[in-house]
């Protein structure tokens, strides 16, 4: 989609007004409705699906493989696979290794260990599976989905339930390959659902910037008019690394303020408890009717 | 204000059981006996004006098969869910959903998509883009003679891409496609304002598509569902541009008397004076705030529409506003919920009215 120069025009002056104005008329900080749910691929481990209104549509799943290894970087493994996009592009690696860095740096590794020897690896797919007629054949980077994926893989992280060991813990010098209980009810939660021992999968937020005016979860029109944007990570309370500057459309870049990322974190800060806080919903919600949807 | 709504896309298994479970039954035997066409007359419907793909419509041979139609064996199937049409011995589906599909006369929006020889292409939403071409349009200045070779270079300085214009249908060829012209001064490139796309089942075609709203605000509802929400041209900055205040004058007063001829519409004359070269300019007027956050609402609204599949026309335009500042800020329109009770309000609104 091409905007017109009136139009853009439009967009870009209620954006950078002192009171902005959103094309679709939500505040700055407002999300668009989103659609999510959880655990309903029975094959995987912890599963999530969320979309929103325009059909972006992300699956991912979460599926444990127990491994001797103990190196951090084996543990935790990530793949995207996008609609309409071959596997190799930049933009492709470049988003699994955000999200990949991003779950390594705030990941609770004692959750995957096992035994002495012992550790579980995670494979956490995903896949786009829609993307709107729009986004293609245009100036779009697709990053805006950046904010999706890592959304669907909070939900399937925190919904992940792993088998009971029933074998023992300490097995340095046994020879014993771990046995796990066949009774999905004692199954536990990857991430401990007492709030002593549990944390927060990195959650990705894009950014907005025009002028002055910090905006959430761009929508198309804004991001034709946009000036940059910035992916900022959020996790476990605080603002981690990777803060990443992103062009989200190739239409309208310049630079960047050093105050305006400042302002960026700021927004996020302001939003992330309220954005977890619901998808952590979602993702405790859903997990009982595991059973009664198969 | 909550800043993200995530929810569910499934019913949740408590509302399940508290629904009442017997009515939900006999709902479903409803619909099983619709679809089973031998009790579509018992219940009034027309034993075979609704089809669903791949309905058996007839086994006579001797229709001729039109749109949304295919056979085999000698049967005609239905390939749409949509209503039977037969006009003498063609036979068609209309379906009731689909994309738009055009007709000479039609009012509608569209987008430049593509320039090529002595023609632009244009996004309609349809099957085809459509051709606008370059004698269909008026040159800046009002000029009226052929178009030359320079005008053909310089396509680009009137309508390039991207370009937003409201136009109207002048043929429509056999594969659908259509011809479009932008000879009057109510057409033409549009400013000042938002784009917003709605299906295009729910534009009813009507003698007018172009209305000023309450709130300073015009929309023009394209026929394809292409809908242009803008600032309303004041009065006085049209007689100004004009220079010719004295001819508008006089034309109010006999719009007082009752209808003449040629009324409304602009004489070619003032053409010249009127399309100069500011009908084809890409900058937009001083809009204010409030006149923005008014353009918004209404944007809302007719997503909210659109999201309850209820066919906008102005006067339900106008009542859904209504409802909607009933609802509070602007910001309070984007959930679900909000679109859900402007279409419920309306529809109880009329209702109400009978």
């Amino acid at each position: 989609m091409v905007l017109s120069v009136a139009e853009s025009a439009f967009i870009y002056d209620s954006l950078v007004a002192s009171h902005p104005i959103r094309p679709d008329s939500r505040e700055p900080t407002q999300y668009r409705p989103l659609k999510a749910n959880c655990g309903f691929l029975p094959n995987s481990n912890g599963s999530s699906r969320i979309y929103n209104a325009d059909g972006t549509e992300c699956i991912s799943s979460v599926k444990a493989k127990v491994i001797r290894s103990s190196e951090i970087s084996d543990l935790i493994n990530v793949e995207i696979n996008i609609f309409g996009e071959k596997d190799n592009t930049t933009l492709c690696q470049h988003l699994t290794t955000l999200i990949k860095e991003s779950l390594i740096d705030s990941f609770d590794f004692s959750v995957l260990k096992l035994t002495d020897k012992y550790y579980f690896q995670l494979y956490i797919d995903i896949s786009i599976l829609y993307l709107p007629e729009d986004f293609r054949y245009s100036s779009y980077t697709l990053y805006s989905i950046l904010s999706l994926i890592s959304m669907g893989v909070y939900i399937a992280l925190k919904s992940a339930k792993l088998p009971l060991l029933i074998s023992d813990k300490e097995d340095f010098e046994v020879e014993e390959e771990p046995t796990f209980s066949d009774d999905w009810e004692v199954s536990a939660f990857l991430i401990p659902r007492n709030s002593e021992r549990s944390f927060q999968p990195a959650l990705i937020f894009i950014v907005g910037l025009t002028g002055n005016t910090v905006i959430i979860d761009p929508s198309l029109e804004e991001e034709q008019v946009l000036e940059h944007g910035i992916c900022v990570t959020w996790s476990n309370s605080r603002i981690t690394a990777p803060v990443q500057s992103l062009s989200l459309s190739t239409a309208n870049n310049k630079g960047l303020k050093p105050q305006m990322i400042m302002k960026a974190m700021d927004l996020v800060k302001n939003v992330a408890c309220e954005v977890s806080d619901a998808l952590n919903l979602i993702a405790q919600q859903d997990v009982n009717e595991f059973d009664t949807i198969f | 204000m909550p800043i993200i709504s995530i929810t569910t896309p499934f019913l949740k298994q408590d509302d399940l059981q508290t629904g009442e479970s017997n009515d939900e039954s006999m709902l479903d035997n409803v619909i099983d006996d619709v679809l089973e066409k031998s009790e579509r007359k018992f219940i009034g419907i027309d034993d075979r004006s609704i089809v669903t793909p791949g309905e058996l419509i007839t086994e006579d041979a001797t229709w001729m098969r039109g749109h949304g139609t295919y056979y085999l064996d000698e049967c005609t199937y239905s390939s749409v869910a949509g209503m039977i049409s037969k006009v003498n011995k063609l036979l068609s589906v209309v379906p009731f959903k689909g994309r738009y599909r055009p007709e000479t006369g039609d009012h509608i929006v569209g987008r430049i998509i593509g320039i090529s020889n002595k023609r632009w292409k244009v996004e309609l939403g349809a099957e085809h883009a459509g051709v606008l071409m370059l004698g269909a349009v008026n040159l800046p200045g009002g000029v009226l003679r052929r178009k030359s070779d320079s005008d053909e270079l310089q396509m680009r300085s009137i309508l390039k891409e991207g370009d937003l214009l409201n136009c109207e249908v002048q043929s429509t060829f056999s594969d659908g496609s259509a011809s479009l012209h932008t000879r009057s001064l109510k057409y033409g490139k549009l400013r000042n304002g938002m784009f917003v796309k709605v299906s295009a089942s729910l534009i009813v075609r009507t003698k007018n598509h172009m209305h000023d709203m309450p709130g300073g605000v015009s929309v023009i509802l394209g026929v394809n569902g292409y809908c242009w929400i803008f600032k309303t041209k004041s009065k006085v900055e049209a007689a100004g541009n004009s220079n010719n205040a004295g001819k508008a004058e006089s034309e109010l007063k006999a719009a007082s008397k009752g209808y003449s001829i040629g009324m409304g519409s602009v004489s070619i004359t003032r053409l010249e004076e009127e399309s100069s070269w500011e009908i084809y300019s890409d900058k937009n007027d001083n809009i204010s705030g409030s006149i923005k956050e008014t353009i918004s609402r209404y944007r809302s609204c007719m997503v909210a529409l659109n999201y309850c599949e209820i066919a906008i026309d102005v006067k339900r335009l106008v009542k859904a506003y209504e409802i909607s500042l009933g609802l509070g800020d602007v910001n309070n329109l984007v959930s679900e919920d909000a679109k859900r009770s402007i279409g419920e309000d309306l529809i109880n609104s009329e209702k109400m009215r009978g």
